[in-house]
């Protein structure tokens, strides 16, 4: 008996060495570039980032195993041309990243590559790849991109009042420190033909949040101007209501709040999120409902008064520039969408410093290493959909492209819609 | 694979083994020739059933990882048991049973501690052992090795998860069924060895046996599917403790 408890204990010795041993996986947070000195080992490391912590796998039709087995090549290659001497150049560089990430679906996704031994002949040093604009191009409605079409976009505003009965119009700019950035905002009381009102509203980020709650902010007043003319405005006098989110970059979840939350009377669910609870592709956590309160500072029931609530948005409208129509879609019955197909950027995300929130986001830091790679820290499904990719479709399709870029055919789409609900 | 084929061939060379050798041992001792396992007394077959509790840890890489920490869950195991008895002293055992294979996890970053999650696995168990049992003819004693083959039945999850706005982080609780994912590896199998006692009872008709058995299950397959270039599995590993009844005929 007792040899056979020794047989019985070399077994199970034998059998503890069976199970399989892990591949490395990179920490994300990992602040030392220290973690790869080779285009390889770049790319590896990258690859292992994107294969543990993106949080569309269930989405994208990417095949990353596919990826790596096309591109490892190319890659160990670019290394023996720069250990056999010769410049590796940022387009050598670029065509290959361009080939690994440009089918990614994350339209936030924003790549951005430093060169580990530059060419003498190479005046810049870092190559940025951009898979959802790389995409968004291709429509066949595309015109321009936003920074370009915000400018085009302020010309128009600027003129507005020789086009329409303007009663009131406010601009205001406002420097806004956690978008890093310095946001324009207009805000237009439209007067129609019969003397009936539409406060309309455009502003180039999602920005509501950050000025409602500072009064000092110098674009306070415009905003709350906007507000009171929705919430105060007596039901005679108000048509509807007209958001702009035409080349909208995104910006504040918790502007919401205003949009939405203003016309609730309880508690609401707008979306679900879900994020990456570890380093399996499809390891995500629930979803989660995303849930909006009744604003306490402004309040209108516009569904009860059958107050037309119209955004329009196009191609350019990205993050919350698109979720913000999106949401109001799904839960205000009295809002409209006009305009285009938007870009398709839904997943909220977190800066890169909130590193350890979840396994998905933003990471890297291209000042102190080579690499930073912005995508999503959030997967969002609203209405039951994930519309990563896809963008929402208003519910009137009206194309800048079928006026020559002009901006008024679809404010006038917006206005003749707001006229004819009484 | 082929690896792992060709040691589970080697155990079985080994019992195979090991069971010749008890078998030239007894035969030895009693003077009789016998030829590999057949047995020299009226073989016995014995069906039961069995109920109990099991407790699992997982085993998984730390490498990447954020600020989790696994823990064990309790669960049940409930079957059926079959018994084949060679000799007195050599059986084969099989089970079937819903085994719950269970763990939590949690969050230890300090504003998202709240998070957790219970991972609650259900699993069809069907191990098959070596029983070498010892003692006397009522109160005896069992030592048991083998191996399992399992599928992974459902899982359900239950626990507090967050969404965040730019300003706030909310909490909120869940619990519902798991859907599998191509990830998921549902077929498993591994080891399993442990010690009983089972006391044949006087007082009836000498056929009913009742036992007490603690089984250790060590997963050598992965729940958790790698990729070509990435490999990152995933084990369980359960103890369980079980009462159990049988009737011998």
């Amino acid at each position: 008996m007792k040899r056979n408890i020794i047989i019985l204990a070399a077994i199970a010795l034998i059998f503890s060495g069976c199970r399989k041993q892990a591949d490395y996986h990179p920490y994300i947070g990992e602040t030392s570039d220290l973690a790869y000195n080779s285009y390889s080992s770049q790319f590896e490391y990258l690859w292992k980032c994107i294969s543990t912590g993106y949080v569309f796998w269930d989405v994208d039709q990417t095949d990353w195993d596919y990826v790596y087995d096309e591109y490892m090549p190319r890659f160990l290659a670019l290394d023996a041309k720069h250990e056999g001497g010769q410049d590796v150049t940022l387009n050598d560089l670029d065509a290959l990243y361009r080939g690994v990430f440009g089918g990614m679906i994350d339209h936030h996704m924003k790549v951005v590559i430093k060169n580990l031994f530059p060419a003498g002949t190479d005046t810049i040093t870092k190559l940025t790849v951009r898979p959802g604009q790389m995409e968004v191009e291709k429509r066949d409605y595309y015109i321009e991109p936003r920074e370009e079409e915000q400018s085009h976009l302020l010309e128009f505003l600027s003129g507005m009042e020789a086009v329409y009965d303007i009663e009131v119009h406010e601009s205001a700019t406002a420097p806004v420190e956690e978008l890093n950035n310095t946001v324009t905002y207009h805000y237009f009381l439209i007067r129609l033909a019969d003397g009936r009102k539409i406060p309309y509203l455009w502003q180039s980020m999602a920005a509501l949040t950050p000025v409602l709650r500072d009064p000092s902010s110098p674009a306070y007043d415009l905003l709350d101007h906007w507000m009171r003319a929705i919430t105060e405005t007596p039901r005679e006098q108000l048509a509807g209501i007209i958001l702009d989110n035409r080349a909208n970059s995104g910006g504040y979840q918790d502007d919401l709040d205003y949009l939405i939350g203003t016309f609730l009377n309880e508690k609401t669910e707008i979306l679900k999120t879900r994020y990456k609870e570890g380093p399996g592709r499809f390891e995500h956590s629930v979803w989660t409902p995303y849930y909006i309160y009744p604003q306490s500072k402004y309040h209108r029931d516009i569904t009860a008064e059958n107050i037309p609530y119209v955004i329009i948005c196009d191609i350019n409208s990205v993050s919350m520039g698109e979720i913000e129509p999106t949401t109001i879609k799904a839960v205000l019955p009295t809002s409209h969408t006009i305009g285009e197909r938007t870009y398709g950027g839904t997943g909220p995300l977190q800066p890169a410093t909130s590193i350890d929130l979840n396994y998905g986001g933003p990471f890297g830091d291209i000042s102190t290493m080579s690499h930073y790679i912005y995508t999503s820290t959030f997967e969002s499904s609203i209405g039951g959909m994930v519309h990563e990719g896809i963008g929402l479709t208003p519910d009137q399709v009206v194309l800048r492209k079928d006026y020559n870029g002009d901006f008024k055919p679809q404010l006038d789409a917006a206005i003749e819609y707001i006229e004819g609900i009484r | 694979m082929k690896t792992r084929y060709l040691k589970i061939i080697a155990v079985a060379l080994f019992c195979w083994i090991t069971l010749g050798i008890q078998a030239q041992t007894a035969s030895e001792s009693i003077g009789k020739e016998v030829t590999l396992l057949q047995p020299d007394f009226s073989a016995k077959w014995s069906i039961g059933i069995k109920l109990g509790a099991s407790w699992t840890t997982i085993s998984q890489s730390n490498w990447g990882r954020i600020d989790e920490t696994y823990t064990s869950l309790y669960g049940g195991d409930i079957g059926v048991t079959a018994r084949y008895a060679f000799t007195d002293w050599f059986a084969l055992r099989a089970d079937l049973s819903t085994m719950t294979r269970s763990y939590r996890m949690d969050r230890n970053l300090n504003y998202l501690d709240p998070v957790y999650t219970n991972h609650i696995n259900r699993f069809v168990m069907l191990p098959i052992m070596a029983d070498f049992s010892f003692g006397g003819k009522q109160l005896q004693g069992h030592a048991y090795c083998g191996g399992y083959g399992s599928y992974w039945w459902w899982e359900s999850r239950d626990g507090r998860t967050y969404w965040m706005t730019d300003y706030y982080v909310y909490f909120e609780n869940f619990d519902e069924d798991r859907k599998f994912n191509s990830e998921d590896q549902r077929f498993i199998g591994g080891v399993v060895g442990g010690l009983g006692v089972s006391y044949t009872l006087r007082s009836l008709s000498k056929k009913d046996i009742v036992s007490l058995d603690v089984l250790y299950y060590y997963d050598l397959v992965s729940h958790h599917k790698s990729y070509s270039h990435l490999s990152d599995p995933r084990y369980l590993n359960t103890l369980t403790v079980t009462i159990g009844w049988a009737f011998s005929f």
